[in-house]
């Protein structure tokens, strides 16, 4: 049965958070809140979205971060009642963040620390910034998605770099920021549609639960969609291919995976047997896949298929390689910021000979081996890696060189 | 580079000048954490000018210049240790660029002046000799894994197939037939082959490729040492990812130098002139060429005739 009574809320954190969820379109979802909080007044007069929330007055007068964390952060911090009215008690917190500048990196750690205590199910979806953005944007996301990962049930992130190799050959970098956003709104729109609507499988909050049962960990999020001819093949061939599924940082085990499917009416149990005969080969884990399938009357013959899978934290040790403090204690995101040294400043000193090259490689695989296959480090930097993921950064002016070239340099791969 | 003032009244060399100016070139102090494991040395120049052999010449000022390579200490200590550890004995160490440097080039292509580029599966080495001395060494800390896990995650597969599909299909340099060309993942009617664009593999390896290439071309301009008349003899490259067909080509277009895939050291059977054995046979090469200059022409004995037979040496 459709949950009458479900609250839902996707706020927008920040500029780049308030833009993707002013351009989600959620049709026939009219109980969906919306709601944006931004240090920019300006930015904010300009957004579609009608609750807002103006944060930090004091702090910037209305005038935004200007790209500084420590601002983004103190100006949060400083209208913790507000955040905490326009929260609300929801059912479902769904934040939506661009890393990488001030407001969103820092103030959306507040805003999750808040709608957790609520006992809301909180998720959230964040975009890392692009490589030509430059290195400080990168740190200061990578700080920032790594502490907010640690605050919220689940996190998708989302690098615009990959996220740039599903738009046109052509593509320019206004485009490049509107995938983004039609990715978050696919995302979301999936979630909504099927926590809302009575399905044909029915799931609901209670599943979306059992998938994101602690805080921490890694989500696994990826959607395939197609229409025409043999829809469900080429959804399932579009998901199986997605960037985001392949960024070379797939856990070695899902805990549970939950996968929802949005169909017209054609949308019959056999196609979605199918569907879910397929998926379950692809992405066999522990637990059974929860699946739900819903049918949008606005749609025929066209299918989507979107996939949420949570790999929880393994209790382990913490090694001296360790960067992030992994604790699931309740020390404030500020504490716990604070201590999070951002050592590549040492790194971009060193000249490319001193850095001791595959030797140490080799160490430290045999290091991350030794200490067993469930670890996997949390931090964002490891993303994009692939294998290379447990060894030591390669930085060579500025840029990690086993991240591959070609995503650095924004060059697309079309496959098909 | 190390200087001397020639110290006797009559402006001639001696061996305590060129003690002196050893000294004065080694002198610059490491941090504790590295250690120096290669010294180099350069021409002399007396007053300026390059001269062979210093003693016994005129002029006022000596010079002799050491290109210097340290390594981070436990880094060393541990790899040490470990061949200790099976109880065999470390007689000396030597950075495999000049092994791979030292049999794969002719002296005259040394005179010339030539770059050998040793690409691996982890890392690259190169070595850049000029006017017949190594002048330069570095690594890049790329390599053909590089390629690999670039191809597993932009086609989006695993990296045992990444891998096959390099070998198999894979070119260094992207052409823009590439776009219409089609190839199968696994090729041999499994459930499950894809197919996709040769221009996704190619234009892959390109971006790796060219960007290995252009780092070392920004060593050299670093170091002062991009001058391409001065590396007449061009680019030779060696190790298992220089099979990567057309890489010559990249190695061109990056480095502005001519190129070229080493076919391996002369004196060394066919079976083993093979891109994946020039570091171990420069290895080889340099431990048995010690072993001749200690013993003077003596006759060998030991190990050494043996290894000669079985490696045609």
């Amino acid at each position: 049965m459709p949950e009458a009574g479900l609250k839902i809320k996707i706020i927008g954190v920040g500029g780049a958070g308030t833009n993707a969820v002013g351009s989600i379109a959620l049709a026939d979802l009219d109980k969906v809140q919306f709601a944006a909080i931004n240090t920019d007044a300006q930015a904010l007069t300009k957004s579609s979205i009608k609750e807002q929330l103006l944060i930090g007055r004091a702090v910037t007068r209305g005038l935004g971060a200007g790209g500084e964390v420590d601002i983004g952060r103190a100006a949060a911090e400083s209208d913790r009642e507000a955040i905490a009215t326009l929260v609300g008690e929801m059912d479902l917190i769904i934040l939506v963040v661009g890393f990488g500048g001030g407001t969103g990196s820092a103030a959306a750690c507040v805003v999750a620390e808040i709608a957790a205590k609520t006992g809301a199910l909180v998720l959230a979806f964040a975009t890392l910034p692009f490589h030509f953005e430059g290195s400080r944007r990168k740190r200061i996301a990578e700080a920032g998605v790594g502490e907010l990962r640690k605050l919220v049930h689940g996190l998708i992130p989302l690098p615009n770099d990959v996220l740039l190799q599903e738009g046109e050959e052509d593509t320019s970098v206004l485009n490049a920021f509107a995938i983004a956003d039609r990715w978050i709104g696919r995302g979301v729109h999936s979630l909504c549609i099927m926590l809302l609507k009575a399905g044909l499988i029915n799931q609901d909050l209670g599943s979306l639960r059992s998938v994101f049962q602690r805080r921490g960990g890694k989500t696994i999020f990826g959607t395939g969609i197609a229409s025409g001819g043999d829809y469900v093949k080429d959804a399932l061939d579009d998901l199986f291919i997605c960037p985001l599924l392949h960024m070379g940082d797939r856990p070695a085990q899902l805990d549970r995976v939950l996968v929802n499917v949005v169909g017209g009416a054609d949308l019959g149990i056999a196609k979605v047997n199918e569907i879910m005969s397929q998926v379950s080969q692809r992405f066999g884990s522990r637990e059974d896949i929860v699946f739900g399938a819903v049918i949008d009357d606005t749609r025929s013959e066209s299918l989507e298929i979107c996939i949420l899978a949570k790999a929880e934290m393994e209790q382990r040790t913490p090694t001296k390689a360790e960067n992030a403090n992994v604790a699931e204690s309740s020390t404030s995101p500020l504490q716990v910021l604070d201590t999070l040294g951002l050592e590549t400043d040492v790194d971009q000193d060193q000249l490319p000979q001193q850095r001791a090259v595959h030797i140490s490689k080799l160490l430290s695989k045999k290091k991350a081996v030794a200490e067993g296959q469930d670890e996997f480090t949390f931090n964002e930097e490891d993303a994009q890696r692939g294998y290379f993921e447990k060894t030591d950064r390669n930085v060579y002016k500025d840029e990690d060189l086993d991240v591959p070239t070609y995503l650095r340099r924004g060059i697309k791969i079309k496959l098909r | 580079m190390g200087t001397t003032t020639v110290g006797s009244s009559d402006s001639v060399v001696r061996s305590a000048d060129v003690e002196q100016a050893t000294v004065d070139a080694k002198r610059r102090k490491l941090t504790a954490d590295r250690t120096y494991i290669h010294h180099i040395q350069n021409p002399f120049s007396i007053d300026g000018q390059q001269v062979e052999n210093p003693l016994s010449k005129e002029g006022d000022r000596l010079q002799v210049g050491y290109w210097s390579v340290h390594a981070d200490r436990e880094i060393v200590s541990e790899s040490l240790r470990v061949i200790s550890g099976i109880d065999l004995e470390v007689s000396d160490m030597i950075i495999s660029s000049i092994a791979s440097g030292a049999v794969l080039l002719e002296e005259s292509e040394k005179d010339n002046g030539a770059l050998v580029v040793d690409i691996g599966g982890g890392t690259t080495d190169f070595v850049l000799y000029r006017k017949g001395f190594i002048v330069l060494t570095g690594v890049v800390p790329v390599g053909g894994d590089h390629i690999t896990n670039d191809l597993s995650i932009g086609l989006r597969v695993g990296r045992k197939s990444a891998e096959e599909s390099k070998i198999k299909n894979g070119r260094a340099y992207y052409k823009a037939e590439d776009r219409t060309e089609k190839v199968w993942l696994y090729g041999d009617m499994t459930i499950g082959d894809r197919e996709y664009p040769l221009a996704a593999i190619t234009k892959i390896i390109e971006a790796r490729v060219s960007e290995i290439f252009d780092i070392i071309k920004d060593q050299l301009v670093d170091a002062d040492l991009y001058v391409p008349a001065d590396i007449a003899s061009g680019v030779v490259m060696t190790g298992g990812t220089s099979r990567l067909v057309g890489i010559e080509e990249v190695a061109r277009r990056s480095l502005g130098l001519d190129a070229r895939q080493s076919e391996g050291p002369r004196d060394v059977s066919p079976d083993l002139r093979v891109p994946e054995y020039s570091s171990a046979l420069g290895l080889l090469h340099y431990a048995l060429k010690g072993q001749e200059d200690e013993q003077q022409h003596a006759k060998p004995v030991g190990i050494f005739p043996r290894l000669r037979d079985i490696l045609n040496f």
